[in-house]
């Protein structure tokens, strides 16, 4: 593997390449909350759903469409059993991960189904929604099998499990 | 379907065969006539323009709701192509029962049963409700396999690389109507094993040749 540093590449193994992301904070973004657990945080424009259009074509309903609201600079944070969005200005929430009705990774951002029909739209300024995606299906599975939901199998349209 | 069909999938070939140099096969194993699903893997934001293009009959894809309120031209464009919106954070009847309305016009139905593109070009799990969908509608699975799209442009990449691209449409595959819920979920697992490894030897036959 090659790594960039000091404006010249050098080729590095990959036990160094984790060593060296573990000692930048690991894979993601971390911090750690005041009672000592791990949380994940990342800065991210948040923006949420205002509204559903109707998407008519030759007089057939075809289905229908969210439109999102304006995005404002925010921050995500996850923990054991829930997760936190503050989107600045455009509105904030905590919710257990057990109440999250669907998790996906939507072109570059991450979606999350919250209670109330509530839609939360990520685009992330410097993480990757593909990782926060793994994060996410992770904690909720872990939080489903601790609550005795069985094993969750998917994630979208909503949480499926199974005993 | 829109009279623009046409022109934009003239377009679509146009493109690719200047961009990608496309490898396509297999085109005769679509149904001529009557229902049908189309499922391909999906690796590419370009996967649409190539399997829709040079797909003999005119197709209905499932296609994100989230694209349709990304930009007027969208919005515009997307329906005249026979998009389907599906809302893919709720469960969405609407989709279904238009995607059922296109079938019962003898329409073909498109579905990428990833639910949405690779993040490494490996074949991931299918989502089980349009495995339903196909189990209830009973209508004959044409299997496409899309190769190459990944190296060519990446979900995560914002740059398009050249690649020779490959559109290989499959034999039909026939499961029947299960029309109770019980005979759907005995079948589920079974249906998406069968598609899977359809779509797999798809790709093993485009990498052998």
């Amino acid at each position: 593997m090659t790594a960039s540093g000091d404006a010249r590449a050098t080729r590095i193994g990959a036990r160094e390449l984790c060593r060296r992301i573990d000692a930048h904070g690991g894979p993601m973004t971390r911090a750690t909350a005041p009672d000592g657990t791990i949380e994940y945080t990342a800065r991210a424009m948040v923006s949420w759903r205002i509204a559903e259009d109707a998407v008519w074509h030759g007089g057939v309903l075809r289905g229908f469409s969210e439109s999102m609201g304006p995005a404002g600079e925010g921050a995500i944070t996850v923990d054991r059993d829930t997760v936190s969005v503050d989107g600045g200005r455009t509105g904030a929430g905590r919710w257990r991960h057990l109440d999250i009705g669907a998790v996906q990774a939507s072109s570059s951002s991450l979606q999350l189904s919250l209670p109330g029909e509530r839609l939360v739209q990520l685009r992330f300024i410097a993480d990757s929604p593909r990782r926060w995606e793994t994060l996410m299906r992770r904690l909720i599975a872990d939080a489903w099998k601790r609550a005795g939901r069985g094993r969750v199998i998917e994630y979208q349209p909503r949480i499926v499990a199974r005993p | 379907m829109s009279a623009w069909y046409p022109f934009f999938r003239v377009i679509a070939r146009l493109l690719t065969r200047v961009l990608a140099r496309p490898a396509v096969s297999g085109r005769s194993n679509i149904p001529r006539t009557g229902p049908f699903f189309l499922v391909a893997n999906h690796e590419s934001i370009l996967d649409p323009v190539l399997v829709q293009g040079f797909c003999p009959r005119a197709v209905h894809f499932f296609t994100k709701s989230t694209q349709f309120s990304s930009s007027a031209v969208f919005r515009w464009f997307l329906p005249r192509v026979g998009a389907i919106p599906a809302r893919r954070y709720r469960v969405d009847p609407q989709s279904v029962r238009t995607a059922l309305r296109m079938l019962r016009r003898g329409d073909g139905v498109g579905i990428y049963l990833e639910g949405e593109r690779s993040w490494d070009g490996a074949l991931q799990p299918f989502r089980r409700g349009s495995i339903r969908l196909i189990l209830g509608a009973g209508a004959p699975v044409v299997p496409c396999s899309v190769s190459g799209t990944y190296r060519a442009w990446p979900r995560w990449s914002r740059r398009r690389w050249r690649s020779r691209v490959f559109v290989r449409y499959g034999e039909p595959l026939h499961f029947g109507v299960h029309d109770t819920r019980a005979a759907r979920e005995a079948a589920l697992d079974g249906t998406s094993e069968r598609i899977s490894s359809a779509l797999l030897s798809l790709r093993d036959e485009t990498l052998a040749d």
